[in-house]
């Protein structure tokens, strides 16, 4: 299958050594989370402070970086191969028949989202909250970009809006709107997607 | 912070077993399976 595996665990490194030669070797990179502990396994929202190690979780990101399956599973069990690969196959069927992968194209171009109803954003800011909020309550899909984390959102937003990261930003299949303003939201969608 | 489906993956860069770093970013055009355990010597 045409996938890259990376494991991450908040062990230090000699301890993923001898795990991995126990293993009889394994071939992809199983990464060190131990300092400053957890901090990858916080930011994605799979470490557990009590315990503090990680959920065992899998997430499964296409090529333009994109998360596409998330599945946090019961500490004690297993995640399920099939079902990983099933996920493969629906995110990337030609990966299935074909190798290698394509050449990336620019990172900056190829993670930002184009196409539909886009939404850059932070976790907390209220106008982000308040369009989630109305997102759901009228079944509109979109796509979040939250431009804390997302390497080039913040310098897309800024040329929008006049050098400012002002949030929530849409991009509605090429209409740009700064700013929360339901009308607009709502009137772009009508415009450019249930057309 | 929890992430959901749909959203970019945020970029991070760890030191691994094999003796060097390894970024996310660094397998940007592939798909990636990446994988939390809990701990070494738990089922894979």
């Amino acid at each position: 299958m045409d996938a890259q595996v990376l494991g991450v665990s908040i062990d230090h490194i000699p301890c993923l050594q001898a795990w991995a030669e126990s293993l009889g070797g394994i071939n992809y990179p199983l990464m060190s989370d131990f300092w400053p502990h957890g901090r990858v396994a916080n930011l994605y929202g799979v470490f557990r402070d009590k315990e503090g190690d990680s959920e065992r979780a899998i997430f499964v990101i296409d090529k333009r970086g994109y998360i596409r399956y998330i599945d946090i599973h019961d500490i004690d069990h297993q995640p399920d191969n099939d079902v990983v690969l099933e996920v493969l196959r629906r995110v990337d069927p030609e990966a299935a028949l074909r190798s290698p992968a394509p050449p990336p194209l620019n990172p900056d171009e190829i993670r930002l989202p184009h196409g539909g109803v886009v939404m850059y954003c932070t976790r907390w800011c209220p106008g982000c909250r308040r369009a989630r909020v109305w997102f759901q309550a009228n079944k509109v899909d979109y796509i979040e970009v939250d431009i804390d984390v997302t390497p080039g959102a913040a310098d897309q937003v800024k040329k929008w809006a006049n050098g400012t990261r002002t949030t929530p930003t849409f991009d509605i299949d090429g209409t740009i709107l700064v700013g929360y303003d339901e009308k607009k939201v709502e009137q772009a969608i009508k415009e450019k997607i249930t057309r | 912070m929890k992430l959901y489906v749909g959203q970019s993956a945020p970029d991070f860069t760890l030191p691994s077993h094999l003796d060097k770093d390894v970024s996310l970013s660094d397998y940007l055009g592939k798909n990636i399976v990446l994988v939390f355990y809990p701990k070494a010597w738990t089922p894979i």
